[in-house]
């Protein structure tokens, strides 16, 4: 079986299904019941008029029963009673009554087709009752089909107005409802987004959306006071740990210079690149961590991707084509956006270079920036071996690396430390788009989606 | 090229490193360790270029670096930022900040922007003017460069990155230096990507004589006078 639906749509539209069918039920059950309740009633009534005319257990004598009925006829109003007195051969002895077929005995109902002259719809009662003779009594329930007939138009108002009471209520508290929980969601998007700030909005009046959201901020305060903390403690590491490093380095660098160092100088100089390498990876963690703080965006600019991609390919160019690559700019739409250029032009850098690294002799790498209505894609395309999907996500990770057999170097630079397309996905976010790795079928296709 | 250098910078260790490491190219340093400090001393002798720190006590330095152009100094000043800081680089250049470096800077870095900076102010480049070095000439405002008088082709990149060799001629012009001039951006790059377009430039100049580029080791690229 199907479980039940959990989003808010399908609880309320389940709700409603259920709602009208009992609501439904309940009329048809009242009417019904009712119905049979008159039907009951007048059939005592006929039976009672019936047993009147000839009391059970007594055979009565046809004339004086012809007469009890012509006088029945005379001394009572009997508008909406009809008595029929036949002999065993059909015809009539007395009454009041005429109906157009032959009744069965016992009850029956009768209705405008059956043409009972002088009156309507009814029930009837037909009784063997000695001789061959037979009585029908036949009893109008005009008056309380009448009374049904306008008891529907009740039940179609009263069931309609409580119908739209209840869809309104519905409808307006699942707008509370999926209001309150679109404010909870637009917080989460923006702290994704890296914007700790956001808050849930307080309605204020301290009922349970209030509590909730009070404590959800609770919540966020506590998160980011964390996260505060823990970036300090890293970036702390890394800005304390980068100044002797550089120190060092800087020591290195002056040494190799030196005329004495001549014998050394190889040494030093694979010394002092290593010492490199340490401090890339430190300016790249001090980035990722001044872009998520989300300061740089108040340096947003409108820009061109496509231009600007076209002027990142030209670039990295010449590297590519050293290594036997080649790389093509397949499309390059015009792509107005608001960012931060530099950061877009580190992204651009990042993606081309990953791809250049990582792939062998005779690669083709292709960049389009396409652009439609809402978003810019720009799509970094190459023929490799690819990154199998079990160790994507594991690239992304800040210092994941991927071994590529045969292929000394790490999926992503720079110089291998992890740290190239976590960098790359942050600046991503920064401008709120997504970095999403694909697989190309051979190779890797890196999609980026940035809002205009 | 021997220069009277102004380093102001308060954290001790760190200035004397510099010192020591500029006085190493046969720069003339003097040290400052604070704001109004830097300021008299710049009152009192003449100096070539100055070496700023932005993070400074009691007077920051681009309160240091206003107050050194309102009193018209224009001595060339460069600026020593944190990392991730790029905000306030702005702010710096429109305060009349030359150049700037990130801590901790490099030193060789250092020398080849600070003798960029002066050699910049002894040769004004006026607009129309054409740019030579050695036997290679340079029009700016005509997208040209010739070699022994013969035409070079080449692309938009090859060009700019001789011009600004050409302009910094006979001195070492570093790769970041060359990223930022020539993108506009300075961005951290994992691939030789200068290299590469340094050797594309050089096939394209040998076509009509020698490697007029010498290559410093650690450093960058030095383009013959």
């Amino acid at each position: 079986m199907r479980p039940l639906p959990r989003s808010l749509r399908g609880l309320t539209i389940v709700f409603l299904a259920l709602f009208l069918t009992v609501t439904a039920l309940a009329g048809f059950g009242t009417f019904f019941a009712t119905a049979s309740m008159v039907r009951m009633l007048v059939d005592e009534r006929i039976e009672s008029e019936s047993e009147a005319l000839v009391p059970k257990g007594t055979v009565p004598v046809r004339e004086e029963l012809a007469r009890h009925i012509v006088e029945l006829n005379r001394q009572r109003d009997t508008g909406d009673l009809g008595v029929l007195l036949t002999d065993a051969r059909g015809d009539r002895i007395a009454g009041n009554a005429s109906f157009s077929r032959e009744l069965p005995l016992g009850y029956s109902s009768l209705g405008r087709q059956d043409r009972i002259v002088g009156l309507s719809a009814g029930r009837v009662l037909v009784r063997e009752v000695g001789g061959g003779m037979r009585l029908a009594v036949f009893a109008e329930t005009e008056p309380v089909d009448n009374y049904f007939a306008m008891r529907r138009r009740i039940y179609l108002a009263g069931f309609g107005a409580i119908i739209l009471v209840v869809l309104a209520g519905l409808l307006a508290f699942r707008r509370l409802v999926g209001k309150r929980i679109d404010a909870v969601r637009r917080t989460a998007e923006s702290i994704i987004e890296g914007d700790l700030t956001h808050r849930v909005p307080m309605p204020g009046d301290e009922g349970e959306f209030d509590q909730q959201a009070g404590a959800f901020n609770r919540m966020l305060d506590r998160i980011s006071l964390l996260m505060g903390e823990i970036r300090n403690v890293s970036n702390n590491i890394s800005h304390e740990m980068r100044t002797p490093l550089a120190r060092l380095r800087n020591e290195l660098a002056m040494l190799e210079q030196s005329a004495e160092a001549e014998p050394l100088r190889a040494r030093l100089a694979m010394a002092r690149e290593q010492a490199d390498e340490l401090l890339g990876m430190f300016a790249a963690m001090l980035r990722i961590a001044e872009i998520e703080n989300g300061s740089r965006r108040a340096g947003f600019r409108s820009l061109d991707l496509g231009a600007l991609a076209a002027e990142i390919v030209e670039m990295v160019q010449p590297v590519a084509e050293e290594r036997g690559q080649r790389v093509l700019m397949e499309r390059a739409d015009a792509a107005p956006l608001t960012g931060d250029r530099q950061m877009l032009s580190q992204l651009l850098v990042n993606m081309l270079e990953n791809a250049v690294r990582h792939t062998p002799r005779g690669t083709r790498i292709r960049v389009s920036v396409a652009r439609d209505a809402q978003a810019v894609v720009l799509v970094v395309t190459d023929d490799g071996p690819g990154i199998p999907a079990a160790q994507r996500a594991l690239v992304m990770r800040r210092f994941g690396r991927v071994q590529n057999a045969g292929q000394g170097e790490s999926r992503n630079g720079p110089q291998g430390h992890g740290l190239g397309l976590p960098l790359a996905e942050a600046i991503v976010r920064l401008h709120r788009g997504t970095l999403v790795l694909e697989d190309a079928g051979p190779g890797l296709r890196i999609v980026v989606t940035l809002p205009r | 090229m021997s220069l009277r250098i102004l380093l102001v910078e308060d954290d001790r260790h760190l200035s004397r490193q510099l010192t020591e490491q500029l006085t190493h190219f046969e720069h003339d340093v003097a040290a400052a360790g604070d704001g109004p400090e830097a300021l008299s001393m710049l009152g009192s002798s003449a100096f070539d270029a100055v070496v700023l720190d932005w993070m400074l006590p009691s007077m920051d330095g681009i309160t240091v670096l206003r107050e050194m152009r309102a009193q018209d100094m224009t001595m060339p000043v460069l600026m020593l930022t944190a990392l991730g800081q790029t905000l306030d680089k702005v702010e710096g250049l429109e305060a009349g900040a030359d150049d700037y470096v990130v801590k901790p800077a490099d030193p060789l870095e250092l020398n080849a922007r600070l003798n960029a900076l002066v050699r910049g102010r002894r040769t004004s480049e006026q607009p129309g003017d054409t740019v030579a070095a050695g036997d290679i000439v340079i029009s700016p405002s005509r997208v040209m460069a010739w070699r022994g008088g013969q035409p070079l082709a080449l692309s938009q990149t090859e060009f700019r990155l001789l011009l600004e060799l050409a302009r910094d001629a006979g001195s070492v012009v570093t790769r970041p230096m060359l990223i930022e001039r020539i993108w506009g951006q300075d961005f951290t790059t994992t691939t030789n990507i200068v290299d590469a377009h340094i050797r594309q430039l050089r096939i394209k100049l040998q076509q009509h004589g020698d490697d007029p580029i010498g290559t410093v080791r650690g450093m960058g690229y030095v383009l013959r006078a």
